[in-house]
């Protein structure tokens, strides 16, 4: 088993006990939120929402963790609300949710069995009948949205913000325990400090602003730059794509019908604001391709810039790729070869007739940036 | 052996703890927790060995399929890791056995029923949204996905709505 599957198995152990701990394994506590007669699962989520956005954003200010490189669930708002309505149905229906379903078949309880049956059943019969489910599920993508980005406020603002609902929500909460309307749950709140402590690491979010630890270390890009760190050739580029180079993921910047007219193989069509909001992982290695070589090089700072890693640009564009891949004049044997793959048409010696495609690369390299 | 059933934890010290998992699963992975994906991955994994060319051409399945395949998916080591934490914590806490914990005026094989049926609805809607309560509205929450808050408002809206409906299921 490999680290990444080790560590996964032991981060779900600890999910698990602290799920079973809290008393989340029992159907009929849950389903007491939805009665008003155990508010266990708004408090629980929301002390562990609170709890992980405000050290995710610390950890980020101090530069121990890099939030650029936390994978952000992507946001399809028509999907995610149905989904969320037939969730919900079922969410009160079967007392557990998937996870703490599994805990409640873990600890015994044959309900908990029965919910982890039945959403198999769910999934598979939903995989079945999906075609007819596709255009909703692919409609409405906003990417990764945050909402900072969507307010257009500071992330600060927002982790405050929900730190300051999640306490009132507290406080309404041990109004309707008190008032006798819900039976209460956990000790009562004595500890007023822990409270306090909280709203002030609150408010301090809002002045930080934003978790990013990283600067701009503008001398680091241009010692790269100068290293020729920042790009690849088109030769390069061919020989990964063949050899199927781990993690490899390719960008096309240009226009849309332009990618459709050609395209490098393997590439994806990404516009360069929706790039920069896309998050990769540290084995990715990103290759930005445009018509000329602008686009990709601009585009390669703004990612270096906000930390993403094994950024290259393709560095004379698609001509090069069209030039020394796809029609080589007077190649080495080697890269006839390598062209032949991609289905160029390598010649020797000096420039005999045009070709048809050499036309039409031609025409499309007229076209410019 | 026969162990004393001992009380639950305070919900607000659970709550940090599993924040504090989540947190650490940000700062060691790079990524937050997760369940249905795990459902999604066994579904995949199941299709593939049945049906390979439907798995295949499905958009669904397929993107399961990339990499070191269904079996080696990191959810399902991660919800094994549930199962296990889960037990351990029951078994230390007294509170292991064999039982169908119902309301008093359901019997305990309407209740098995409700359970799957719910459970199905769930695999639908988590499939459509794309995550459940762990992967996207826990995890999501925290990281402010603006998806995340819209699931977790139409999740909560529904069942509050849905709920005096099924109300006898659970008196």
């Amino acid at each position: 088993m490999s680290d990444s599957l080790f560590l996964a198995l032991a981060i779900g152990i600890a999910f698990g006990f602290t799920l079973e701990r809290a008393g989340l394994g029992s159907a009929r506590k849950l389903a007491g939120q939805f009665y008003l007669t155990d508010l266990t699962v708004f408090k629980v989520m929301f002390s562990a929402i609170v709890t992980a956005m405000l050290g995710a954003f610390w950890l980020g200010r101090l530069g121990v963790l890099d939030l650029s490189r936390v994978y952000v669930p992507e946001t399809w708002l028509i999907p995610q609300v149905v989904g969320g309505l037939v969730f919900g149905v079922g969410f009160v229906i079967a007392g557990l949710c998937p996870g703490t379903s599994c805990v409640a078949a873990a600890a015994g309880r044959g309900d908990g069995a029965a919910v982890v049956g039945g959403m198999f059943a769910g999934v598979l019969l939903t995989g079945f009948f999906f075609p007819s489910l596709q255009s909703l599920y692919d409609s409405t993508s906003r990417g990764a949205q945050t909402l900072p980005q969507l307010l257009h406020v500071s992330y600060g603002v927002v982790v405050c913000a929900v730190v300051a609902i999640a306490l009132a929500g507290f406080r309404a909460a041990e109004w309707l325990e008190k008032r006798g309307v819900v039976r209460a749950s956990g000790a009562p709140p004595e500890a007023r400090w822990k409270r306090a402590s909280l709203a002030v690491l609150a408010v301090l979010t809002l002045f930080a602003g934003s978790p990013s630890a990283v600067k701009l270390d503008v001398s680091t890009l241009a010692a790269e730059i100068v290293r020729e760190d920042d790009h690849v050739t088109a030769i390069e580029l061919a020989q990964w794509i063949r050899g199927r180079k781990a993690g490899l993921r390719i960008f096309d910047l240009r226009t849309k019908e332009e990618f459709d007219e050609y395209h490098v193989p393997r590439a994806k069509h990404v516009a360069i604001d929706a790039l920069v909001s896309m998050r990769f992982t540290p084995a990715d290695t990103i290759v930005l391709v445009s018509d000329g070589g602008a686009h990709a090089a601009q585009a390669w700072v703004l990612l270096r810039a906000s930390g993403t890693a094994n950024v290259y640009f393709l560095r004379g564009g698609l001509g090069e790729w069209l030039d020394d891949v796809m029609n080589p004049v007077g190649a080495s044997a080697e890269v006839a070869a390598l062209s032949r793959y991609f289905g160029g048409l390598p010649r020797s010696g000096d420039a005999s007739a045009p070709t048809t495609t050499a036309n039409t690369v031609k025409a499309m390299k007229r076209r410019g940036c | 052996m026969k162990r004393e059933e001992r009380p639950y934890a305070d919900p607000y010290l659970a709550g940090v703890a599993l924040g504090l998992v989540l947190l650490a699963s940000f700062v060691l992975t790079g990524r937050g927790l997760g369940a249905s994906g795990a459902f999604a991955a066994t579904a995949a994994g199941l299709t593939n060995a049945v049906a390979p060319a439907r798995a295949a051409a499905s958009p669904l399945w397929s993107r399961y399929l990339e990499g070191g395949g269904p079996w080696r998916e990191w959810l399902l080591f991660e919800l094994a890791g549930v199962v296990i934490g889960g037990f351990v914590s029951a078994l230390l806490a007294g509170r292991l056995r064999g039982t169908i914990e119902r309301g008093s005026r359901i019997s305990p094989r309407a209740r098995i029923a409700c359970a799957f049926g719910g459970g199905a609805l769930m695999g639908l809607g988590a499939i459509l949204a794309r995550g459940c309560t762990s992967g996207l509205a826990l995890t999501g929450g925290a990281l402010l996905a603006v998806g995340s808050w819209l699931f977790i408002a139409a999740a909560f809206f529904a069942a509050y709505l849905f709920a005096p409906l099924v109300r006898k299921a659970w008196r």
